[in-house]
């Protein structure tokens, strides 16, 4: 599976940054079996965009195969597109990425919620745009859904 | 002749020009500061709003995931998941590129509501036109150009600050820019950003310097630039006490008819 990490420069011995949609790179590492097998670093072309930095970045990830994302936080945009696509996220700023990996392989690490506005801002705004394409099948507005599931 | 009145700097003084000129010209006022519109602390009566949409995509039938709309869109607002694709309204800037390209026309224009274009009466005389922005919203611009389509041939536009999208949007049509500065290196600075803007939109302008009698010589500064400066109102206290009472500048009408008789001898 692929696990991909927000970092500034790359590379397993990297840290693992605070924000996502406007990192400059996504560390991607493909692991199967337990065992790291292949490192890939890739640039994020949107993160000086005037806006959807977030909703791109998460686009990346899913256009990239990626199971599951390590970073610090996200807007609920950027949430809300890797929760519909069945990506978790899981906090992991201030570690290196090769840190990172072992402890959510032996799962000590912490999910991340969205931050600003949460759940109410969320449902509202995504609740239509994402609800009424998604909402069948994720439930009325993430923002509620994501409790639900 | 629409007259619009523009800055730069923001606080110079605009809505206090172009609500005394309207007022002594007998010219009808436009707010064109759709996101915070303030001519409505002077001008009050019985409103009268209409909404203004604008379209935004939605999916329809037939959609095959191909990502052609995801590739085109320069805002990030779609997103193309395993099995649907999601639109971001809140985002979108209306450009119509996807619903354009979706190679299975599957994509159709719905409306969402931007903001609002309100008349304000008197009795049964318009007093004031301003637009309202709803919270949120990506641009300005959709509402006023919907306050556009109803002006007469004559205005006085407020314009908004700065010198960006809506800003232009509002001198667009204009005759004639006022540009309002005060005596500050600040204003006179972000002034000429805005003369800039407006001598490439070909339209004649002159400045008239609010606050009138401060030390920094921002007329000196005009004159050596070729800027013409067709008002002056004196900087004074009891200007400023009938301002932030929401009155006229009766006191001073004259300073605005003669702002009004000099842009009808230059423009």
């Amino acid at each position: 599976m692929k696990i991909a990490a927000s970092t500034a420069k790359g590379g397993l011995d990297d840290v693992v940054i605070e924000i996502f949609g406007r990192a400059p790179c996504f560390t991607i590492v493909e692991v199967d079996g337990g065992e790291i097998r292949n490192v890939e670093v890739v640039k994020n072309e949107n993160a000086m965009a005037s806006g959807g930095a977030g909703i791109a970045a998460a686009q990346l990830m899913i256009d990239r195969g990626v199971s599951l994302v390590l970073t610090g936080n996200l807007g609920p945009n950027a949430y809300n597109v890797l929760s519909s696509a069945g990506i978790n996220v899981y906090r992991a700023a201030g570690m290196t990425v090769r840190d990172a990996i072992n402890k959510l392989l032996s799962g000590g690490l912490e999910t991340v919620a969205p931050s600003g506005g949460g759940g109410r801002g969320m449902g509202r705004g995504m609740g239509r745009g994402m609800g009424r394409g998604m909402g069948r099948g994720m439930g009325g507005g993430a923002g509620r859904g994501m409790g639900r599931w | 002749m629409r007259i619009a009145v523009a800055s730069g700097k923001g606080g110079t003084g605009k809505t206090t020009v172009a609500v005394n000129l309207s007022a002594f010209s007998g010219l009808p006022l436009y707010d064109c500061d759709v996101e915070e519109p303030n001519a409505r602390v002077f001008v009050k009566g019985e409103e009268k709003s209409k909404p203004v949409f604008r379209p935004v995509p939605e999916l329809g039938e037939g959609c095959d995931l191909c990502g052609v709309c995801k590739d085109v869109c320069q805002y990030n607002a779609v997103v193309v998941l395993k099995d649907t694709v999601v639109f971001f309204p809140e985002i979108c800037h209306s450009c119509g590129a996807c619903v354009y390209l979706c190679p299975k026309n599957a994509i159709r224009e719905v409306n969402r509501e931007v903001g609002k274009v309100i008349d304000v009466y008197k009795g049964k005389k318009k007093v004031l036109t301003y637009g309202l922005l709803n919270i949120g919203e990506v641009s300005p611009v959709p509402v006023i150009k919907a306050m556009k389509k109803e002006m007469e041939r004559d205005a006085v536009i407020d314009c908004p600050p700065g010198v960006s999208c809506p800003m232009v949007e509002s001198v667009r049509d204009a005759d004639f820019v006022i540009l309002v500065a005060e005596p500050t290196p600040f204003s006179f600075h972000d002034m000429k950003i805005a003369a800039e803007v407006v001598k490439e939109l070909g339209k004649p302008f002159g400045v008239v310097i609010n606050k009138y009698g401060l030390p920094y010589d921002v007329e000196g500064k005009c004159k050596e630039l070729g800027y013409e400066v067709v008002g002056r109102i004196p900087f004074s206290r009891e200007i400023a006490e009938m301002y932030s009472k929401g009155m006229l500048l009766e006191n001073v009408r004259d300073v605005f008819e003669e702002i009004y008789d000099r842009i009808r001898e230059v423009a």
